[in-house]
This record gives structure tokens, C-alpha cells and sequence, in this order.
């Protein structure tokens, strides 16, 4: 067939946002590109063998520095049962850093973000995620996504069938599922019913 | 570890600073951190050291670690390489690369059957040159990682040793479906030779066995003798690798290319395979064909569907082959007919070795109809009812749209071609031999080729309300408060300027309030739309309040806009609603709350994975305790974090590498023993060193590793 089906006819399709733990979030070292084009979007692969382009995010906003200089810049962390996310918004995320400016801490806040990975000069792997949203949320949105989180992790862990990625992670990363229990466990015990 | 305890840290470390911190504000802030927000002890501490540091305007300061790994081994497969570590492997040159600098005496792809790796040969290691084609032995080499892909340095201490003929693996031929990357030995029959394409490629094409098929490229440098279209060959030594995802198979110096003898060519089957069974491969295949067509691209003479009671295949007749064209609506015998497979859905190659001869006789055709729910990418008859008669977005387009059956929904589209006829709403058709494409993991149907039989009668088409769980994670432009168009029938959107794109000005427009965005359950995503009776539901507004809202303030509707993003993005709903594909129109939407149900299965489905408490080692314990006075110091760090560059893109960000003794080398090692105290990766927390999570015996090196930075900061 002559036709051009598939560029013309094929919807966009969103990446989902992962739910990450901080711990496991702060123990990702491997990122990729799918594809070998300039553009190709770039993924991290989490400890438990998913890739991720985005994350969403809710906890405890407990420090929000803004950046000296002309160009506006936050650097804020945001604290979950098990760790901190390093979050930043600079011009390029125009809505959060809007938001942000209205909010203070501690507050609870629901963040939609890109995880990056950078190296330090000692060559040692951090991660940051880039803020595109970042909205004030109360604690009953906080206990939902630690379920979530909760969920999709012993999802992740639990997974049988073997996909490129998880055979990728089982290379990359030190295979521990117990940890991530535990690390569960605990956080959903942060609920309070 | 007590609150107490660190109200009592926290005051003595600043009172030593010369700053007194009032111990009734102190205990307020640290309870409303750990009771109100739920952060743990040890964090909210170092929050408000943080906090107060920078009030005090106190310096920051520390150190980071690192790694180092080492080893040796015997002959390491290729595909078993990790960086930084000593090996020795045997494999062929591929390829030498002109050097790039006078400290490299040659660099190249060194190949064995498990896949490839750059080399360097530095000049110092005053090794004898290495020649493309031959195999050799590296003992005593060291890898390394370049953009995340292992490779290996020649140094002095590194031997090269060529291989013996004896030495060298042999291999029998592997079938072409079970290619894996690396060197490999294979035999199949040159189906198709592509126009050559650039100079340094000698021939180029496909190559096929009975269990599938490869496409090859024999280099021009590599000397080899030229193949012939249709005849058999013994490839030894090619090297397979992935490109787009796909196998590709490359003859180069090294490479042996022998025909192989009329006994072990690749024959083609005589017994004829169902089509609803066929896989990939040299196939013979009895079917009649039902649709054909001549694509405006000089490349492809003829495409079409070829069908059998089993089912149908798409087949294509390349330009430049001298076959004979099918004719419509006849029945064929095809031998020698090449399946492979695009995007999922298998296609059959009418070579010019394919023998097509017409079958006579009275043959009669009754295709299966598939339910929609068990589709797949390749060729299908369904019956369905129209259900979506979509905008088109392309000139080319003759109609898109929904069609489902009892079993679901699936979408389609025609393109503009003479014989091609549009679908009636509401009207349910026998559509027979219906293009099934996947993209993205989405079904769609071209019926451009098929043929359709309007049918008396009805299909409840399945129900299309579903409910959708999960977080809102976006809100796009477009939601809020909107004006459509009050011409009957119409609805649509206007612009600012109260410009309905058919009916043009409106001054009289209908107010509505929706929102548009994604719904997000971390596993998939939905693009949506909120309908106006459950926005007033989640937002508690009627629309007088909202047109109040947009009239009584200087940002106009956007106020409602940001009103509904701040109030719910973010945010977890359940939806019900219609889903179609990724699109879901709620008509209604529900604030989640956390159910005590899922919480407590949640609860016993980790617990049910944790490993038993007791593995505690004490005198592991007590060693690696760091002294009060660093504990104290270190953990209260304050902020510091990989830093970027204010307003950075995305490239410049990445690449950002923060100078030694910034803010973000200071960072390093409290993120080292953030994570740590939290998950549980090492025993040696800060404040509770020996407490929480000391039974991890299992993960040694890091313990270690952290001690190290440890100490290097003292």
C-alpha cells in the first residue's frame, strides 16, 4: 500500500508518568536513547527494569531555593517515605515555575517531571527531575500515590515475563527484590487509616 | 533515634556556631515536619539544619567517592563484557578505523559469535598490527565504557596472539530465525538483490531459508565472489548485528561465501502451507487472489491479498522483477513465495524464483470472520457496525472512523482510490479482507482494499463505558471555561474572537466548561476530556460562577483555567466514560480517597517478599559506626543537590558537570547517604547508625564503598 497510513493516521500517544519511590529513583545509573536519531527521546531504566521518560511524583516539599542570577531557577527537594527527590524548574517549565512561586515550605505537592541523570566530576550518577508541574496537594492525595507507588513498584518487582529492559536492569543494577519490599512495606505503614 | 535527641543536636551544633535557636520553635517546626508531612526523623532533620544554616548564613561543605573494579578471567564472550575489568578474548577483526591520533597504533571490532566490541591498540604497548578478516587471541585486556558500549584498551601488559585454523570455532549453520548478534554461519538462498545503493557496498538483499529471512550486505572492500538471485550460499563468518531493531547480516573481509552443492540447497517445500499458518520464510502457498492494486512507487509492480479458507496475506511484486502479475479473483498455486515480516503483520514476496501457476477448477472461498477483540496485524475479514464518523485531517483520506463489534471497538481508515466507498453510520457490514496494521501498539484497519457487504440486521456493538482510575497529570489548553457555537448541530469551540472555523461570527455563543488533558495510571495514559457536569461536580462551581469569575478578573477566562489546574492537576480520579483507543470522554469523575482494602492487601503483598529480620551481624556493626562528631556534622549538610544551570535546555543540562568544590560536589555524598538511609542499602544511617536497617548483610561492597567516602571526608 502506496498510502501513507502511519504518519498521517496515528494518534499521539503520552508516555506514562512512573511511580517512583525516591529510593529506587535514587538508585537509577543507567539512562538510554530509543533510537539513534537527535531527537530520539531519552529514558532512564529503573532498578526494577522499566523505563521512564517521566515521573509523577507526591511528597513533602521541605526546601525550595531560587537560583541567583537573571534567569529564574529553582532547585527544591521533595521528601517521600523512603528519600528525597531533587526537583528542579527553570524558564523551559514556565507553568511550574509559576506554581512554585506560590508555594512554600513544608507543603504537600503532586510534581510531573523528567528524570535526568548527570555525572559528577568523580564520575559518580545523580539524578534530578525536572519539574513541568508542580501543584499544592493535600495529604489524602499524598496516601493515594503511596499506594500507587506502592503498587506499581511490586508490579515492577514482581514481573515474570522478561522484557529487553528488565533483562538490561538485571545487567546494570544489583537484583534485590527484597530491598524494594521492605522499602514498601515500610512506606505504606506511613498511611494512616 | 528520639526527637528529642535531635532537638538537642540540632541546638548544641548552633549554639556552638554562636547562633541560639529558641527550643520552643524548634520542637514545633521538627513535629509539624515528622507528624503534619510525614518526613522521616532523619531527614527533617537535616531540612531544618538546612533551614537554619542558610538563616545563619553558614558555609557547607564535604567530599565523594569512588569506584573501582578489578579482574581477570579466561576467554569472556563478547556479549558478557563489562566495563572495567581484565579479560582475554579470541574474535575476528571486522573492521580497523584510520587513527585518530599518533598514541594509537590501530583501532578496529574485534567479532565472535556473541557479538562485537571496539578495540584500541595504543602505540606504546608496541603490539604487532592486527589485519581485518583474521582471528586473534587478546589476553591481559583491559575494557572500558564510551558512551555507555563496553570497549577494550591494547596496552603493554595485553598479548596478541593470531588463532590457528584449528583454533578458529567452528560452526554449523544456524537457521535464519535464531540469528543472534555476533559472528555467525549461515546458509539460505538469495531471494531479492536491493539496486546497489552506494559504493562501498558490493550487493545488497535478502536472504531466506525455510524458517525465515535476513536481510545482507556484502561489502565491497571485502573482496567476495558476486551472488546470484535464487541460488543457495554458505555465509561463514558474517557478522549479524541490529539496525532499527532489526537482524541485518554483513559479509566483510573475514567473511567466507561459498554456494553450497545442489544436495543442501534450500528448496523450496512442496507441501502447501496454510496462509493462516504461514510464518516466515521460503514458503508454497495455494490461495486465490482478492484484491490487487498498482502503488504509484516504481519500486513495487504489484501489491494485493491472496486468501485461503485459513486466512489471507498481503503479497508484493517488486518493479524490477520480471514476474508475471496475478490476476484478480484467480486462484494460484505459489511456490517459492518469501515471507517476512513488517511491523508486525507477515507479507508475502513474489520473487522472480516464485513460480505462480493458476489452479482451473471449480475452487470456492469462505473466509472466517475474526471478532474484533482478537485481531492481529496482518490481513482479516470482520463484521462490525459503523459506529464514529471521524473528521478527516488529509486530503488523501477518504473516511476515518470507529467500527465494532460485540467483542469491541477498532479504527479505520480509507484512503481516496476510485473503487473505494464510504462506510454509513450506524450500518453493519461484512468487510472482507480488511489491512490490520499496528502501530504503537494500536490496531487499525485499512479497508481501502477490502471489500464491503452492507447487511440487514444490528450489532450491539460492546458497551463503550468503562471507568478509568488513575492521576490527572496534565491540563492542556482549551479547558476551562469555553464558548461553542450555538448553531444547531454544531458545537464547536469558538476562538476569542468568537469565530465558529464553519459558521463563522457568533455573538450569541453558549457557554460550557470542560477540561482537556491526561489521565495517567502509570501504566497507561488517556487522553481526555472532562465533561461540564463532572467539572462542576470536581470544582464545585455552577457556570454562572465561572462566567463571574472570567468577567470580574483582568486574566479573563484564563482565571477559571488556573483555578481548575490548581485545585486539580495532580490529583487522583476515578472516570466513567466512553474509551476509545487512548481517548476517554468522562461524563463523570470522582476524587480517589486511599482504600483501607487496597492498603492492607498492599501491605501483606510486601511483607509477603520481605526477607526474615535476624541476620544481624554485630561486630559488622560496630566497625563501620562512624564517630559522634562526623555523624553530626554529616548529616546535617545542608542543601545541595546536582546543580543546573539556571533556565539550561536539555542538552546543555545534561551535559553540565558542576566544578570540583561547587555546591553539587558537596551534594555528592549526602546523596549517597540519603539514599542510603532510606532504603536500607547501607547500615551506616547517620543518626541511627545501627537501628533501622543494619540486618542488610547482602550488599557488602556498598557498605564499604560508603565507608570510604566516609573517611576521606574526615
Amino acid at each position: 500500500m502506496a498510502a501513507p497510513q502511519n504518519t498521517m493516521t496515528r494518534r499521539y500517544e503520552r508516555e506514562p508518568a512512573r511511580r517512583v519511590f525516591a529510593a529506587e529513583l535514587r538508585e537509577t545509573t543507567y539512562q538510554f536513547k530509543d533510537g539513534t536519531e537527535e531527537m530520539s527521546p531519552s529514558y532512564i531504566l529503573l532498578p526494577t527494569g522499566e523505563r521512564c521518560n517521566r515521573v509523577f511524583i507526591v511528597g513533602t516539599i521541605t526546601e525550595k531555593r531560587r537560583s541567583e542570577g537573571e534567569n529564574v531557577f529553582y532547585q527544591i527537594r521533595i521528601v517521600d517515605p523512603t528519600g528525597t527527590f531533587f526537583i528542579s524548574a527553570g524558564s523551559y517549565q514556565p507553568e511550574a515555575l509559576q506554581q512554585l512561586s506560590s508555594i512554600e515550605t513544608p507543603e504537600f505537592v503532586a510534581v510531573i517531571g523528567k528524570p535526568n541523570l548527570f555525572e559528577s566530576p568523580d564520575g559518580r550518577t545523580l539524578i534530578s527531575v525536572r519539574a513541568e508541574s508542580i501543584t499544592k496537594v493535600d495529604r489524602s492525595v499524598r496516601d493515594c500515590w503511596i499506594l500507587d507507588a506502592a503498587e506499581r513498584t511490586l508490579e515492577r518487582i514482581e514481573a515474570t515475563e522478561t522484557t529487553p529492559d528488565r533483562q538490561t536492569a538485571q545487567e546494570k543494577y544489583p537484583q534485590r527484590p527484597e530491598v524494594w519490599y521492605r522499602i514498601i512495606s515500610d512506606a505504606l505503614a506511613t498511611v494512616e487509616m | 533515634m528520639e526527637p528529642s535527641d535531635v532537638i538537642h543536636r540540632i541546638s548544641e551544633k548552633f549554639a556552638l556556631l554562636g547562633h541560639p535557636i529558641d527550643q520552643k520553635q524548634l520542637t514545633e517546626r521538627l513535629n509539624r515536619l515528622t507528624d503534619e508531612f510525614g518526613i522521616p526523623l532523619p531527614e527533617a532533620e537535616r531540612t531544618l539544619v538546612s533551614d537554619f544554616s542558610r538563616q545563619f548564613n553558614l558555609p557547607e561543605g564535604g567530599t565523594a567517592g569512588k569506584q573501582e573494579k578489578t579482574g581477570n578471567s579466561l576467554v569472556t564472550p563478547i556479549a558478557g563484557l563489562e566495563p572495567e575489568t581484565w579479560v582475554t578474548l579470541e574474535g575476528m577483526v571486522t573492521v580497523i578505523f584510520p587513527p585518530r591520533s599518533p598514541s594509537i597504533a590501530q583501532s578496529g571490532i574485534l567479532a565472535d559469535k556473541t557479538g562485537s566490541v571496539r578495540f584500541t591498540i595504543w602505540a606504546r604497548s608496541n603490539a604487532p598490527p592486527v589485519e581485518t578478516g583474521k582471528w586473534y587471541r587478546f589476553s591481559s585486556a583491559v575494557t572500558d565504557e564510551y558512551n555507555g558500549q563496553v570497549n577494550f584498551k591494547v596496552h603493554g601488559g595485553t598479548t596478541i596472539t593470531p588463532l590457528d585454523s584449528d583454533e578458529i570455532p567452528a560452526d554449523s549453520p544456524v537457521p535464519i530465525q535464531d540469528l543472534r548478534e555476533g559472528l555467525c554461519t549461515v546458509e539460505g538462498r538469495v531471494t531479492t538483490l536491493f539496486p546497489p545503493r552506494s559504493p562501498s557496498i558490493a550487493q545488497s538483499g535478502i536472504l531466506a531459508d525455510t524458517t525465515g529471512t535476513i536481510n545482507f550486505t556484502i561489502w565491497a572492500n571485502a573482496g567476495l565472489q558476486e551472488l546470484k538471485e535464487g541460488e543457495t550460499y554458505q555465509i561463514r563468518h558474517g557478522l549479524v548485528d541490529l539496525y532499527n531493531g532489526r537482524p541485518g547480516l554483513k559479509a566483510q573481509q573475514g567473511t567466507i561465501i561459498a554456494p553450497v552443492s545442489d544436495t543442501a540447497r534450500v528448496t523450496t517445500p512442496v507441501s502447501v502451507t496454510p496462509i493462516g499458518s504461514a510464518t516466515s520464510g521460503i514458503v508454497t502457498l495455494e490461495g486465490m487472489v482478492v484484491a490487487s492494486s498498482h502503488p504509484a512507487s516504481e519500486a513495487l509492480r504489484q501489491t494485493g491479498t491472496i486468501a485461503d479458507n485459513s486466512g489471507a496475506i498481503r503479497f508484493a511484486i517488486r518493479g524490477a522483477d520480471e514476474s508475471e502479475e496475478l490476476k484478480d479473483n484467480t486462484w494460484y498455486r505459489i511456490e517459492g513465495a518469501v515471507i517476512d515480516q513488517y511491523r508486525g503483520a507477515l507479507h508475502a514476496r513474489i520473487t522472480k524464483d516464485t513460480i505462480a501457476t493458476v489452479i482451473s477448477g471449480e475452487q470456492t472461498l469462505n473466509p472466517a470472520f475474526s471478532p474484533i477483540d482478537q485481531l492481529k496485524p496482518g490481513v482479516s475479514c470482520i463484521r462490525a457496525k459503523m459506529v464514529q464518523d471521524w473528521e478527516t485531517n488529509h486530503e488523501r483520506m477518504l473516511q476515518s472512523g470507529i467500527v465494532g463489534d460485540e467483542t469491541g471497538t477498532i479504527r479505520f481508515v480509507t484512503w481516496q482510490d476510485p473503487q473505494a466507498e464510504r462506510l454509513k453510520p450506524d450500518t453493519v457490514y461484512r468487510i472482507y479482507w480488511a489491512a490490520v496494521d499496528e502501530y504503537n501498539g494500536q490496531l487499525s484497519l485499512t479497508l481501502s482494499d477490502s471489500a464491503l457487504i452492507e447487511e440487514p440486521g444490528d450489532i450491539e456493538v460492546k458497551s463503550e463505558s468503562q471507568e478509568v482510575t488513575g492521576a490527572l497529570v496534565h491540563i492542556s489548553p482549551g479547558s476551562g471555561l469555553i464558548r461553542r457555537c450555538p448553531v444547531e448541530g454544531c458545537g464547536r469551540v469558538l476562538s476569542r474572537q468568537n469565530f465558529c472555523q464553519v459558521h463563522e461570527f457568533q455573538p450569541e455563543y453558549t457557554y460550557d466548561l470542560r477540561i482537556k488533558g491526561w489521565i495517567d495510571n502509570g501504566r497507561q495514559t488517556w487522553d481526555t476530556i472532562i465533561g461540564c457536569e463532572a467539572v462542576l461536580h470536581l470544582t464545585g462551581l455552577s457556570i454562572d460562577q465561572a462566567k463571574e469569575m472570567a468577567e470580574n478578573n483582568p486574566l479573563g477566562p484564563e482565571t477559571v483555567f488556573y483555578h481548575i489546574y490548581e485545585m486539580l492537576l495532580g490529583r487522583y480520579f476515578r472516570c466513567t466514560g466512553r474509551v476509545i483507543e487512548n481517548r476517554l470522554f468522562a461524563k463523570g469523575c470522582e476524587l480517589l480517597s486511599v482504600s483501607q482494602n487496597r492498603l492492607f492487601e498492599l501491605i501483606n503483598r510486601a511483607n509477603a517478599g520481605k526477607p526474615s529480620e535476624n541476620i544481624r551481624n554485630k561486630e559488622d556493626s560496630e566497625e563501620i559506626s562512624p564517630s559522634s562528631d562526623g555523624k553530626i556534622f554529616q548529616g546535617n549538610e545542608p542543601f545541595r543537590e546536582p546543580e543546573l544551570h539556571p533556565g539550561g535546555q536539555d542538552n546543555n543540562e545534561q551535559k553540565t558537570v558542576p566544578a570540583p568544590g561547587s555546591k553539587a560536589d558537596v551534594g555528592d555524598l549526602q546523596d549517597v547517604t540519603d539514599s542510603r538511609i532510606n532504603t536500607g542499602f547501607s547500615p551506616a544511617s547517620v543518626h541511627e547508625p545501627m537501628e533501622d536497617y543494619e540486618t542488610e548483610s547482602y550488599d557488602r561492597d556498598n557498605e564499604d564503598e560508603w565507608m570510604e567516602s566516609y573517611r576521606e571526608e574526615e
